[in-house]
């Protein structure tokens, strides 16, 4: 009945060589197969850093990490900066990742247009980034993010830099992609409107590097906008108050 | 008791004035062509005559006569078409006092493998010849001869390429390189430039009009200093040799000794009666080649390069 | 008047000014014309020898631009390599820095013996003196990509040489034009001091005009390979420009 667990942490410690205390401290949680997961935090707790060994760019100090084998291989990972090569066209950017893996196919450059074209960059891919606005240019790394076809990505604050009606709509343009695509995704924030918004199940991280779930938020159906918007609300307070007692442990 | 106190004031004055320092240039470095203004100062001369006479030594590329006619030395040896040129760039206030070589030494040395038998060979020859191209003499070769064939290039002092290549030949005093060239066991035939025609005063001692003027007597004094030390140098140059060889290392005693030889015949002539006298004939007739070389761009009195002590 | 005039004017104004006061200073004897010729003498002397000083300054071009595009093909080639081999650094890059101090004028003789008289020997002084601040600026802009950059690259595990292609050498193309700038003036330098102990081009021209006592042909000689240099480097300027142009080669986003 159970398939795998996507993610599944038991007892995770991090510490870098220089520091007296743990990052990570005894963290266990799983992410069951299609769950979306808000990481919200505040900043400098580590949310970054278990991004981070979530991807394999850093190993655990002790514990257990296990991802599903199914999806090792097709993570994708979105930086809080776009992080565009600055003499490549839009379009040569999101061709990066597969002029590195040496995986260029005949009819790449279609996909790659074709990718652009959805997310709403179709009159700008032979732009430079520096000819982009910050909305657009993480659209463009969105895309890039997109092209190796992954499972899952993981974001690190990647709206954190835009103003609040760009973020309002690549949020949208997350979920969009999510339904699209059918991808999986653990998107670390420190709102927490936007973690409630994006996260079918929100873990708050404190500043001990430790973790507390919470219930998912069912949401059951996107046109019962005032339910939607209740349940939203509801739990938006809820979070507040549940992150200001975090925040006085530390 | 004024006139006593005249007398001291005078002769203090006369004292100090002998006391100067006097800078003289010289366009290269120390060798047997400046021998007898170093013998003046080795054997006491300069000072027997009431003068403290600092030698300055020059070296490829080294603005000697602008540095006289600017005034930042008092005397300088120059060669006398350098004069002439000088006077017709505006610098008319350089004047010759004195010339050592009554005959030019400026030669071509050749490795004598090339059966060279003139200068005229060498420049329609094929190979390479080094020397300094602006210098009027090679103007006058160039005018000569033309159209010359060889290969020409700068000349900045020494032997150096001409050791390593057989087919080189290069400008040079005959009492200073072909020796060097010899002692380093090489086989080389020497022509000089004055056979084909082109015969200025060398190793001219030059002062200014100013300094003429305001120090005539010194000036006399100077030109008997140097004449004595000639004398000295051409009869015994061994103690002023060493003294040279101290300053310029590149030549070995042996061949101080032979250049200082070998340019007696140059220094005394049958034309002069003491060493250094100038001609007026002489002067004229540089200023007439100089003319038709058309490095001159007006005309020049003859009388006003020199003046005789 | 636009904003371009504007800024330069007063340079312009002040080279008038300071032509007409030399000017004046010669023609009044205040200074003496074979010390120093005045702005109208070196103007007719110029044209005066035109088909002179344009030949010589056609064969010390030819002598810079052969310099300069081996010190350009080496340097950058030295430090790609350097770069991505380091031991190779470590053993090669200290004497390269020999190039940078090596007082030119001194081993410019020894060139001669090693290459003969004429123009090898210039462009080989030429060569000399150009290739360090290549090879260095080069090195810097491939150590100094943006570390964001190059953290976004490694996770698709590219190869050595695909990261050093793709990344570090066209974030090092604004520092390797700035090389290029710098080598161009001392290319130029160079070529002319080869040029005094090795014949030919304006280093002869002026070395001979000295000998000559011809003040005025120096100058010209002077000026011209000033001009020369000049003209060099708004080359590179301009090809820099059409280059960063098309594509916005930067160090970082």
């Amino acid at each position: 009945m159970h398939s795998a667990p996507s993610i599944d942490v038991e007892n995770l410690v991090k510490r870098f060589p220089n520091q007296k205390r743990d990052v990570i401290h005894r963290m266990t949680f799983s992410v069951p197969g299609r769950q979306c997961v808000s990481l919200l935090g505040p900043s400098g707790c580590g949310k970054t850093t278990l991004l981070r060994l979530l991807m394999g760019i850093e190993l655990p100090t002790q514990g257990r990490l296990a991802i599903d084998p199914q999806l090792s291989g097709h993570l994708s990972y979105v930086f809080q900066e776009p992080r565009l090569v600055p003499w490549r066209t839009s379009r040569e950017n999101v061709r990066l990742p597969l002029e590195l893996s040496g995986a260029v196919a005949g009819d790449a450059n279609d996909a790659i247009e074709a990718l652009l074209t959805s997310l709403g960059l179709g009159e700008r891919m032979s732009h430079f980034p520096r000819e982009l606005s910050g909305g657009m240019q993480m659209r463009v790394a969105l895309a890039r993010a997109l092209i190796t076809k992954p499972k899952m990505l993981l974001l690190d604050e990647p709206f954190a830099a835009l103003d609040e009606r760009t973020r309002f709509r690549l949020q949208d343009l997350l979920l969009d992609l999510r339904e699209r695509l059918n991808l999986q995704y653990i998107f670390v924030t420190h709102s927490i409107s936007e973690a409630v918004y994006l996260g079918d199940r929100v873990l708050l991280m404190d500043r001990t590097g430790q973790i507390d779930t919470d219930q998912p938020i069912e949401f059951t159906g996107r046109n019962q906008s005032l339910k939607l918007t209740l349940t939203f609300n509801e739990r938006v307070s809820a979070f507040a108050r549940r992150f200001t007692e975090l925040e006085g442990n530390a | 008791m004024l006139r006593a106190l005249l007398a001291i004031w005078v002769s203090c004055v006369g004292l100090s004035a002998q006391a100067d320092p006097i800078a003289l240039a010289l366009n290269w470095k120390a060798e047997p062509q400046f021998g007898g203004f170093y013998a003046a100062q080795v054997l006491g001369l300069y000072k027997k005559n009431g003068l403290d006479v600092s030698i300055i030594e020059g070296g490829s590329g080294t603005p000697t006569i602008q540095v006289l006619g600017a005034g930042k030395v008092d005397y300088a040896v120059v060669s006398a078409d350098e004069v002439v040129i000088s006077h017709d760039r505006g610098a008319k206030n350089v004047v010759a006092l004195f010339a050592t070589f009554q005959t030019n030494p400026q030669a071509i040395m050749t490795h004598a493998a090339r059966g060279f038998r003139s200068i005229e060979d060498v420049l329609k020859s094929d190979g390479l010849l080094l020397w300094q191209a602006g210098l009027p003499y090679a103007q006058y070769l160039k005018k000569k001869y033309t159209p010359i064939n060889v290969k020409t290039a700068p000349y900045l002092g020494g032997i150096g390429n001409f050791q390593n290549d057989p087919l080189l030949s290069q400008q040079c005093f005959i009492t200073s390189e072909p020796l060097t060239a010899v002692r380093a066991g090489l086989k080389v035939a020497t022509f000089l430039v004055a056979e084909s025609g082109y015969n200025p005063y060398t190793t001219v001692l030059a002062t200014t009009r100013e300094h003429l003027q305001t120090h005539p007597e010194e000036v006399q004094r100077m030109v008997a200093a140097v004449r004595a030390g000639w004398d000295a140098y051409l009869a015994d140059p061994s103690a002023t040799n060493s003294t040279m060889g101290q300053l310029n290392k590149a030549m070995d005693a042996q061949t101080f000794l032979e250049s200082a030889r070998a340019q007696v015949s140059l220094i005394r002539t049958a034309d002069v009666k003491a060493i250094g006298e100038m001609s007026p004939a002489r002067w004229q007739r540089l200023v007439n080649q100089l003319t038709e070389l058309k490095a001159l761009k007006g005309p020049i009195v003859a009388r006003d390069l020199y003046v005789d002590r | 008047m636009t904003e371009a005039i504007r800024d330069k004017l007063p340079a312009w104004l002040f080279l008038i000014a300071l032509l007409a006061v030399w000017e004046t200073a010669v023609q009044q004897g205040w200074i003496a014309a074979y010390l120093l010729p005045a702005p109208s003498d070196i103007y007719a002397t110029t044209i005066e020898l035109w088909p002179e000083i344009w030949s010589a300054t056609q064969s010390t071009l030819s002598s810079i631009v052969w310099g300069l595009g081996a010190s350009f093909s080496i340097g950058v080639t030295l430090a790609i390599g350097f770069f991505a081999i380091p031991i190779l650094r470590r053993a090669i890059l200290p004497f390269c820095l020999f190039f940078q101090t090596v007082p030119i004028i001194a081993i410019a003789p020894l060139l001669v013996i090693w290459f003969g008289f004429g123009e090898t020997t210039v462009t080989a002084s030429a060569f000399i003196v150009s290739l360090f601040p290549i090879l260095a600026n080069t090195l810097t802009g491939l150590e100094e990509t943006d570390p964001l950059l190059r953290e976004m690259f490694a996770q698709y595990r590219p190869s050595k040489w695909k990261m050093i292609s793709k990344l570090q050498i066209p974030s090092a193309i604004p520092y390797i034009l700035t090389g290029l700038r710098i080598s161009v003036g001392l290319a130029t330098i160079g070529a002319i001091v080869g040029e005094f102990i090795a014949g030919g081009g304006l280093g002869s021209l002026i070395d001979s005009a000295r000998t000559q006592q011809r003040v005025d042909l120096v100058f010209s000689g002077v000026i011209a390979s000033s001009v020369l240099a000049l003209l060099l480097v708004l080359l590179v300027d301009l090809i820099s420009g059409l280059l960063l142009r098309k594509r916005p080669y930067t160090r970082s986003a």
